[in-house]
């Protein structure tokens, strides 16, 4: 009987992540449900905790695949798909924790315990990451279709300063800004998808009035560039051009060519990327440029002619 | 210039020897399984503009120059990386990649040292030869922004 292997890829930042899972996993082994012949069945399965070294593109799927084989964590082209050729070539199965931590639940209480929870086409439920100026920060696990407005003023508080909202930004660095016009967006898949948003990873960063939305852009676009892979040009070459684009419409020098030329960047790297992270960051940029425009300087007024 | 000019087709070929037959541009063509999107457009005649894939290597996909539309599927993938499947309906030639296909070659420009006639590759050039094939008739990015050929040696992006 074969003996199957997994790894759990946890991120260098998270040190007390690394220590339980890893006590976790020696709890298993000595109870017996880790290792050969799991509670007395034919069945062997063991984890091991690989730890990352700080780069966020190792999130994506094949980045982590390469980074858990010990090389650079470059994208790999999909065909193939890891079910086929994953780690070491061999066919992987490779998901986030959060999904596998799902399975239990499921194998207990059965498929439609699960999928009660939720609405449309998002089942289950999701441990929504509150951070950023808020009151009430941290983890909280609630089923899908509660309101971006629920969660920041209701459960989360509001700011931590105590001034207005201005701006909340979901699922993570590539996830777009929503103004509070759009807080009645339930927690869903397709209606974020539908708002220009994305749901990600579950994370929700409130900032408050003093943000200046022309920075946090800039600051997208700053991202990607520290960290892509540096595979393909639309992300490498597009996020550096990026800033310095924004930087052009901060400045007031050439606006509206300036603002063409981000939309135009990012579609290029909306549809030129080889992966999310260059794929998702006119996410946060678009987002900002359209509910915020007024942080990017004054509209130019066009030049007509007057009696 | 060399003075054979021999046709790469992007990607190597294939061993297989069950056929796969799909459409490309209206035409319908058949190849081997296992074929990228990129060759099977080669060898029907139409040269899809690439950058990184050359038939002697495995494809690498990032020059995300050769992006496609399939009929049925949303986005643009790469045809170096994207095997034929039967029935694919395939277009190398839209609005949408015209623009896409511009907008790379530009970054790809704005990177450059634009030393054309003074570079000894001038003329047998396949950057030049995709920023014509690509109809980029300028590069909206200026000249003052970073570029890795200039770049010191330590410094951060």
């Amino acid at each position: 009987m074969a003996l199957l292997k997994g790894y759990i890829y946890i991120r260098s930042e998270y040190p007390h992540a690394v220590a339980a899972v890893n006590a976790a996993i020696a709890a298993a082994r000595a109870g017996g449900t880790l290792g050969t012949c799991i509670a007395g069945s034919r069945h062997s399965f063991d984890l091991e905790v690989r730890v990352g070294a700080g780069a966020y593109v190792c999130g994506e799927e094949t980045s982590l695949l390469e980074s858990l084989e010990g090389r650079r964590g470059l994208v790999r082209a999909k065909p193939p798909l890891p079910a086929h050729r994953g780690l070491f070539g061999k066919p992987t199965v490779i998901n986030n924790a959060l999904s596998f931590a799902a399975i239990p639940f499921i194998l207990a209480n059965g498929a439609k315990a699960y999928a009660d929870f939720g609405m449309a086409r998002s089942r289950g439920t999701m441990p929504i990451q509150l951070a950023g100026n808020v009151k009430y920060g941290g983890l909280f696990e609630t089923a899908f279709g509660v309101t971006l407005g629920e969660l920041v003023d209701d459960i989360g508080g509001g700011t931590l300063t105590g001034r207005p909202v201005r701006a909340v930004q979901v699922g993570g660095p590539l996830g777009a800004y929503f103004p509070r016009a759009l807080f009645n967006t339930p927690f869903d898949y397709e209606a974020f998808a539908a708002r220009d948003g994305l749901i990600g990873h579950g994370g929700v960063v409130v900032f408050d009035d003093s943000v200046d939305m022309a920075k946090q852009a800039r600051f997208a676009m700053e991202f990607c560039a520290i960290e892509s892979c540096g595979k393909c040009t639309p992300c490498r070459i597009g996020s550096t051009r990026g800033i310095e684009t924004i930087d052009k419409i901060r400045r007031g020098e050439r606006v509206s060519e300036s603002l063409a030329l981000i939309e135009d960047l990012c579609d290029t790297m909306k549809f030129g990327s080889l992966c999310a992270l260059g794929g998702f960051t006119p996410y946060p940029v678009l987002s900002a440029l359209k509910h915020f425009r007024e942080d990017f300087g004054p509209v130019p007024r066009s030049f007509e002619a007057t009696e | 210039m060399s003075l054979v000019q021999e046709t790469d087709f992007g990607t190597p070929h294939s061993k297989s020897e069950t056929m796969v037959t799909l459409t490309i541009d209206g035409s319908s063509i058949k190849v081997p399984e296992g074929t990228s999107i990129l060759r099977a457009a080669m060898e029907a005649g139409t040269q899809i503009p690439k950058l990184c894939a050359t038939d002697m290597v495995d494809a690498f996909g990032s020059c995300r120059l050769c992006l496609v539309e399939i009929e049925g599927g949303a986005g643009t993938p790469a045809s170096c990386t994207k095997p034929v499947m039967p029935g694919l309906v395939v277009h190398t030639q839209t609005e949408r990649l015209k623009k896409l296909r511009k907008g790379v070659v530009e970054l790809y420009i704005s990177d450059h040292p634009l030393d054309c006639l003074t570079c000894a590759a001038n003329g047998d050039c396949e950057l030049q030869d995709m920023a014509g094939a690509v109809g980029l008739r300028e590069m909206r990015y200026g000249y003052e922004g970073e570029n890795h050929v200039f770049a010191k040696a330590g410094r951060h992006p």
